[in-house]
């Protein structure tokens, strides 16, 4: 019924987007965190910081112009892979995978960095003094208390990579069946005065979205009621 | 035991300038909050590091800043119990008690037996699943110090353990403590801001104040 009103190819290009994004994100973001603290230096902290954290600010068209000067047909690095592993990323579905890192990735960063920084330093060197290496202690101690805070950054970011529209409008295009995403198809539909089927878009976007914040506050909360009376 | 200390560290407020010997099986550490005394507990336990000094123990040189010696704190053999207990909130009463075990790579069945015999010690064993933000200050008080006792060290330093307890339950834990202590042939360093607390626990004290020893 629904397929025969609305293209579904936007769901599926979105679901595969997001969820290749988020894989690479959660694990980027939260190296990345644990990389800047631990910088030594307080001022290479805050640069680092600054930089990581452009993406959230900066408009997406902005973040999409920076993506097509790299990965851009006849740009260095898009000129690379061009001629050495004959892969266009430009305008391929690779593309859209690329931009919704970018875009998320602050989102994962900052989430993983402020929920480590906010452990008791009392407990990393508990650990110390009872003989953990320093990998055992971010392992068994720094991720599983911060891992509340992790998770929540984690969906955030999901969502945000779902929701991403700018970016990737400039580095994937709006390629139908190739590169246009949820978003693209609720603004193309929009565009073409279909405002029927970017409902059903758009209303898929609700649904996945409030599901995953919804999932996330629940995990939360019997975490917190696990550990207490 | 016999321990060698001299340590200078500049701080924020004051410059941290101590320098003692001591061979008590149990030495106080006496004086007023911000005095610096957990700031030399922290140095001799390695998660601080002076900026000149000296520290032997028993003979084992830990640090000196002139033969630029810095062993680790997971090397130290040296238990540190924090003011808040620091246990660890996502681990049980168990596998908080196991951690330390664990770390030095213990059997599995070894580190079973040492946490049951040591749980029954304590008597705290039908508080195994419990987390730490189940229990009471005085249960989180005797998991921290069976953490610190289970595995092998050749020093505890106790970092105002008992501050954070309701008064009428400081002089039982106190006494339980030191039972324990004995009982475990641990030598300790122990740091307080209480006159009574310091006379009940040690056998010789020493006063800080500003970051030097009176």
């Amino acid at each position: 019924m629904l397929e025969k009103m609305v293209d579904l190819s936007p769901l599926y290009i979105s679901l595969k987007t997001a969820i290749i994004t988020i894989i690479i994100t959660f694990f980027l973001g939260l190296f990345l965190a644990k990389w800047t603290l631990n910088r030594k230096h307080d001022l290479t902290k805050i640069i680092l910081d600054g930089i990581f954290t452009m993406p959230l600010v900066l408009p997406p068209t902005v973040m999409g112009f920076f993506l097509l000067m790299i990965f851009g047909v006849n740009q260095p690095i898009g000129k690379l892979f061009l001629h050495v592993f004959h892969y266009k990323i430009a305008f391929s579905f690779s593309a859209t995978v690329i931009a919704a890192v970018v875009i998320s990735f602050p989102l994962m960063y900052r989430s993983a960095k402020a929920a480590m920084e906010q452990i008791d330093h009392d407990l990393i060197d508990a650990g110390r003094t009872l003989g953990m290496s320093e990998k055992r202690i971010f392992f068994t101690v720094i991720l599983p208390e911060a891992m509340p805070g992790i998770i929540s950054g984690g969906v955030l970011s999901f969502a945000r990579g779902l929701g991403e529209f700018g970016a990737t409008a400039m580095l994937a295009g709006n390629i139908v069946g190739k590169t246009r995403t949820l978003p693209l198809a609720v603004y193309s539909e929009v565009m073409s005065g279909n405002y029927d089927n970017a409902g059903v878009y758009v209303f898929i976007i609700v649904v996945i979205c409030l599901i995953a914040v919804v999932g996330v506050n629940v995990y939360q909360y019997s975490i917190k009621k696990k550990r207490s009376f | 035991m016999k321990l060698e200390v001299v340590i200078f560290k500049k701080l924020s407020e004051y410059d941290l300038d101590v320098c003692f010997e001591s061979h008590e099986d149990r030495l106080g550490l006496m004086g007023p909050s911000g005095s610096g005394k957990s700031m030399v507990l922290k140095c001799i336990a390695g998660i601080m590091t002076p900026d000149a000094g000296r520290i032997v123990l028993d003979d084992e040189v830990l640090f000196d800043s002139d033969l630029k010696i810095n062993i680790s704190p997971q090397k130290r053999k040296i238990g540190y119990m924090f003011q808040n207990y620091a246990l660890f909130d996502h681990m049980n009463v168990y596998q908080n008690i196991a951690a330390p075990l664990k770390a030095h790579h213990e059997d599995k069945q070894v580190i079973k037996e040492k946490v049951q015999q040591i749980m029954k010690d304590f008597q705290i064993g039908d508080l195994q699943k419990r987390y730490p933000r189940q229990l009471s200050g005085g249960q989180k008080q005797r998991v921290a110090l069976a953490r610190l006792l289970v595995y092998d060290t050749n020093l505890v330093l106790l970092d105002e353990p008992f501050s954070a307890l309701d008064e009428s339950l400081k002089e039982i834990l106190l006494n339980e403590t030191k039972k324990k202590l004995i009982e475990y042939q641990k030598k300790c360093l122990f740091v307080t801001h209480s006159l009574k607390e310091m006379e009940m626990m040690c056998d010789n004290k020493l006063k800080i104040k500003r970051g030097r020893l009176e």
